[in-house]
């Protein structure tokens, strides 16, 4: 059946699916679903060494990389700290989905990137329906959250 | 004669210099200027492309509900296309025999009606403006031609078909190819905007489409409705024409207040002259409080839900303003187009009050997941 209707499939849709696939804050959800991300979020090309966010700026978007990489960078003083190398398949700003407080550290493309960027009023508006989306990321991003707090807790011991 | 190349360029240089010395708002002064006058002169295709940027998004979740099945955008507008033609030919063979006849039977007995209105009136005689709103009414009805022809002539009457004619073709191409390539364009505008605006830019798109999305989609839905419930009631009453009633009622909902009211008295006129009791228009009135208060307390809190949050005095306030500004469109996009100025401007507020805050000490020690 599926084959009959290639003809009618989106290609870089499903190209695009593959890499939502790869990112742990959307474990367990169905392929229609990572889909109906794709189709509703907006996605926004950047040039190499753009600022996506500074540190200090009030969070609103979660970001997920398509394609390209961003350093996630944090300022000591005079000096730059780079915190994290992210990759096509991984995603940032996720705190900004459930606080309304600064970023972190900030981000910047270190090449060409298409991000897709879920708004955090998208995501209050999926968390009211009660929906499978809203429910499933909040639980992964929990799962995460413990992980970290269960690491933090090995070091300090 | 030639100019020589050094004396343009000196000239782009002296223009340069001169548009870098002029004041921001000076530059915006002129180019908002410049939209203005250009939006003027291209006001009946601006009203053309709104009109099509509508009907798209009532379509347009649709064509997403397809592609999050992975079917390709193209093939998914092609497909509601098809079906639309389908669903035209199928409600032209059976719903239109049914309008064109009370429509017919409406026409073929304007003369009759005329006569009935005027024993009508005339038993009301004695109550002002009585005398005038007869004569009014039996001329009216008559010559219902007469009411057109008294404003346009013949000239104006064919270039006013020919541009609703230019109309039905043009709307559906607007609406194909706004449906089709709405990605690109959403697209093309993030690529140019700069990153310090993306997020203020995509929270306005996430607003102004969830609320324009919701409350159009809600609107359609009620005024369906609505259209049964005046339908239904007038056909139980025994009014003439319930069909045609309430598709003009259903409609007319999309105005809050006004609407309701002016197709409530187009029923009760109705009913007037074909009972010619005030019992009978008493039931019309009835039969529309009923509707209104159900569309009121049921049908509108499932359909449009509490999307509109409007103090009733700026909502009609709003809609009358947007009635002297454009027209008929524009007091039914009033209710919509108050509500996003509303959130964009609570956006705005949020964004200038919450800009670059400091970071509290109790959180620093969290945060490493950003």
């Amino acid at each position: 059946m599926k084959r009959l209707f290639r003809w009618a499939i989106d290609k870089e849709k499903e190209r695009k699916v593959e890499v939502l696939q790869k990112v742990n804050l959307f474990n367990g959800l169905r392929r229609n679903l990572l889909m109906k991300l794709l189709v509703d979020l907006i996605e926004k090309e950047y040039p190499s060494g753009e600022v996506i966010f500074a540190e200090g700026d009030i969070g609103k978007a979660l970001y997920i990389i398509l394609d390209g990489s961003v350093t996630i960078t944090k300022r000591c003083g005079d000096d730059e700290t780079v915190l994290a190398e992210l990759r096509s398949g991984e995603y940032f700003g996720e705190l900004a989905l459930i606080d309304h407080m600064p970023r972190y550290a900030s981000a910047r493309t270190s090449g060409k990137t298409t991000l897709l960027i879920m708004y955090r009023s998208y995501f209050d508006d999926l968390t009211q329906r009660s929906n499978t989306i809203s429910s499933r990321i909040l639980l992964n991003l929990v799962g995460l959250l413990s992980a970290y707090i269960r690491q933090k807790n090995e070091e300090n011991r | 004669m030639k100019r020589p190349a050094g004396n343009e360029e000196t000239s782009m240089k002296e223009m340069r210099r001169l548009h870098d010395r002029m004041p921001a708002w000076i530059v915006h002064l002129i180019m908002a200027g410049a939209v203005g006058i250009l939006a003027y002169h291209t006001a009946s295709l601006l009203l053309l492309l709104f009109i099509s940027g509508i009907i798209a998004y009532l379509l347009n979740t649709i064509v997403n509900r397809m592609e999050y099945y992975g079917i390709s955008r193209l093939v998914a507008v092609s497909m509601i296309y098809i079906t639309a033609a389908v669903v035209l030919a199928a409600a032209d063979i059976i719903f239109m025999p049914c309008l064109k006849q009370e429509l017919a039977a409406l026409s073929a007995r304007l003369p009759e009606i005329a006569g009935q209105a005027e024993e009508a009136l005339k038993s009301m005689n004695g109550y002002p403006f009585a005398e005038r709103a007869s004569e009014w009414v039996t001329s009216a009805l008559s010559d219902p031609g007469r009411i057109l022809t008294g404003h346009l002539n013949a000239t104006e009457i064919f270039s006013h078909a020919a541009s609703l004619a230019f109309s039905l073709v043009l709307v559906p191409f607007f609406v194909f190819f706004i449906l089709k390539d709405w990605p690109v364009i959403l697209k093309t505008i993030m690529k140019i905007m700069p990153s310090s605006y993306v997020e203020t830019t995509v929270s306005i798109l996430s607003e102004v489409n969830s609320i324009s999305g919701n409350y159009l989609r809600g609107l359609a839905i009620d005024s369906f409705v609505i259209s049964i419930l005046a339908s239904t009631g007038l056909w139980m009453l025994g009014v003439n024409y319930p069909v045609t009633l309430g598709i003009i009622t259903g409609a007319a909902n999309v105005i809050p207040y006004i609407g309701p009211a002016a197709s409530c008295l187009i029923a009760c006129m109705i009913a007037f002259f074909q009972f010619k009791t005030v019992g009978a228009v008493l039931n019309v009135v009835i039969l529309y409080t009923t509707v209104k208060l159900a569309d009121d307390f049921i049908v509108q809190p499932l359909s449009i839900g509490r999307i509109v949050k409007l103090h009733p005095l700026l909502l009609v306030a709003g809609i009358i303003a947007a009635h002297q500004i454009f027209g008929i469109i524009g007091m039914i996009v009033a209710v919509p187009a108050v509500t996003i100025l509303q959130k964009i401007m609570a956006i705005y507020l949020e964004r200038r009050g919450t800009s670059g805050p400091e970071i509290s000490p109790d959180m620093k020690s969290h945060q490493i997941i950003i």
